[in-house]
């Protein structure tokens, strides 16, 4: 089952031409990690403004009004949502600054992986095209714009697929759809109205931005640490998840039974998707269940872990099917 | 087994307002006289006001309520004039085309055996058989793929799999305790901050916009 996928996902497209600048006619034929650069360069160059729409499986709408700007190396955007409580986020570069007015607090966070394809950044590296195969399945019209809609079929059961709408001139992604085992669509996300090269203006991005006063700023609390330190290994990788990064944070304040509660982040990705594998020590007094648990593409998995030195609660969040989870949840052992 | 089957089949199309004259009546008749297909109507009826707001409303007493129903069924002339009548007194039928309006919400799709001991929250197989749940998932993973266009039906790598995800509903009156786990809640923060899906380029803006309704 999973070969004869395979085969199919390698077929190539009968549109073959090899040109990236296709403008009117044909969708140019690209590796995935062709396409995702060429979406990837449009995101950060082009200024724009719209309004986003995303949808869980069955139709749950959130929208938000965005604005996004580039000034050579300085990339601004503000994000206002429109659907439950009222809440700004601003982004300069790295740093994200997320107002919430109804509790007057301003949480201030550097994201270190923000908009970065790790396997893109840096020397190229073709890991994406090992566990995913892009086809150009046709053109479409999005928010005005002539879209190339091109799929990127995983390649395993290890991950989702995805059904991307690619700005025919500029590349941007105008539409995206998390695609299950069976192809059905379980989250979407578009542009219902998009003004490309929108006269945005940096100045007054920047200035809202550094607008906190009544505001109580929130800086959250990470610490940089490695998994061998914390005394966690896999027994076997997850196929072409890679560790990313590991932090300590301090999470929902003091517990009940004493002592602040360190949880352990280790991050994994395979380029496109992410999974984060929380572990703290097994919490008596709160009683955590083990549930798995869906928010629209992304799932959650809790496990109690026995091990010599006590009992530890895993929360393992990611794009990825339940058997992903499952399979780190499985490997995830305890070296002291 | 396949008898009993078809008779929850029939009380699900019930609850959804999907049947209509005789075929009402009968189903009608036939959940009025036997307490476990009332069970499972008002279980039905639980399903679906959890799907669609994410909230269990209360029923306090619906023994009273269907033998208020069985009075009313009782005053009306004839069948056939039934199903519109009944609909003013049943509020839910009213809003049967919103039935498969789901919640932006963490939902529960399958877990581990030790939470169906769990006080709080019980597994809703309900009427005994996965069978009516699994119709639910059914019809909404419809609803998805009428939604899509170019949808097809492809291998499924992941259908040899134990996990294989279901969709289970939470009942028992409580069902907030853990749609709304504010802990869930900050480590889905804490992994989309992390990177998320921001690694695909509109992934910041899904991130920033997709948040469930409870922060």
């Amino acid at each position: 089952m999973a070969q004869a996928a395979v085969a199919q996902n390698r077929t190539p497209t009968p549109s073959s031409k090899g040109s990236i600048s296709a403008s009117g006619g044909e969708a140019p034929a690209l590796s995935v990690v062709d396409w995702l650069q060429r979406m990837h360069a449009a995101s950060r160059q082009r200024s724009y403004s719209g309004t986003f729409v995303v949808s869980a499986a069955g139709g749950n709408l959130s929208s938000a009004r965005i604005w996004h700007v580039c000034e050579g190396d300085l990339q601004l955007e503000r994000v206002e949502v429109l659907s439950g409580p009222p809440r700004s986020t601003f982004r300069r570069n790295d740093h994200v600054m997320t107002f919430l007015p109804e509790t007057k607090i301003v949480k201030s966070e550097k994201r270190e992986n923000l908009e970065l394809f790790p396997n893109l950044l840096g020397a190229p590296d073709t890991a994406i095209g090992d566990y995913y195969g892009a086809r150009v399945v046709g053109k479409d019209r999005v928010a005005g714009f002539d879209a190339d809609v091109v799929q990127l079929e995983p390649r395993d059961g290890l991950r989702f697929g995805y059904r991307i709408w690619s700005e025919r001139r500029s590349g941007l992604v105008v539409k995206l759809q998390t695609l299950d085992g069976d192809n059905h669509v379980i989250e979407q996300s578009a542009f219902s109205e998009l003004q490309l090269d929108a006269p945005v203006k940096a100045q007054a991005l920047a200035q809202m931005m550094s607008s906190t006063a009544g505001y109580k700023v929130e800086k959250s609390e990470l610490e940089r640490t490695t998994p061998v330190k914390e005394g966690w290994a896999l027994r076997a990788p997850i196929a072409g998840f890679k560790p990313v990064s590991c932090y300590k944070r301090v999470l929902g304040g003091a517990t009940a039974s004493g002592g602040p509660g360190h949880t352990m982040q280790w991050i994994f990705s395979d380029g496109l998707a992410t999974v984060s594998l929380f572990l703290e020590p097994y919490d008596v007094q709160r009683q955590p269940r083990e549930v798995l648990l869906s928010l629209g593409a992304t799932y959650t998995l809790s496990r109690l872990l026995k091990a010599k030195d006590g009992d530890w609660w895993l929360t393992a969040v990611g794009e990825v099917p339940p058997q992903t989870l499952d399979a780190f949840a499985q490997s995830l052992v305890r070296t002291r | 087994m396949k008898q009993s089957t078809t008779v929850h089949e029939q009380v699900s199309a019930l609850a959804d307002g999907h049947l209509r004259d005789d075929e009402f009546a009968q189903v009608i008749d036939k959940v009025c006289n036997n307490d476990e297909l009332r069970a499972t109507w008002h279980a039905y009826h639980v399903v679906g006001d959890v799907l669609r707001s994410g909230v269990h409303t209360a029923c306090s007493d619906s023994s009273r309520f269907l033998s208020r129903l069985q009075q009313r069924l009782a005053a009306e002339p004839s069948a056939p004039v039934l199903a519109p009548d009944v609909s003013v007194a049943v509020p839910a039928l009213r809003r049967a085309e919103a039935a498969n309006e789901p919640v932006f919400r963490w939902k529960l799709v399958a877990g581990a055996a030790s939470l169906a001991a769990a006080a709080a929250i019980s597994w809703n197989w309900v009427g005994g058989t996965p069978q009516p749940a699994a119709l639910l998932a059914q019809q909404q993973q419809q609803q998805q793929v009428s939604g899509s266009v170019l949808a097809a039906s492809g291998p499924s790598p992941q259908a040899a799999s134990v996990l294989t995800p279901m969709r289970v509903v939470v009942g028992n009156g409580n069902p907030q305790v853990m749609l709304r786990d504010p802990r869930l809640d900050q480590l889905l923060e804490a992994h989309q901050q992390a990177g998320g899906a921001s690694q695909m380029p509109s992934g910041f803006l899904r991130n920033a916009t997709f948040d469930g309704p409870s922060r």
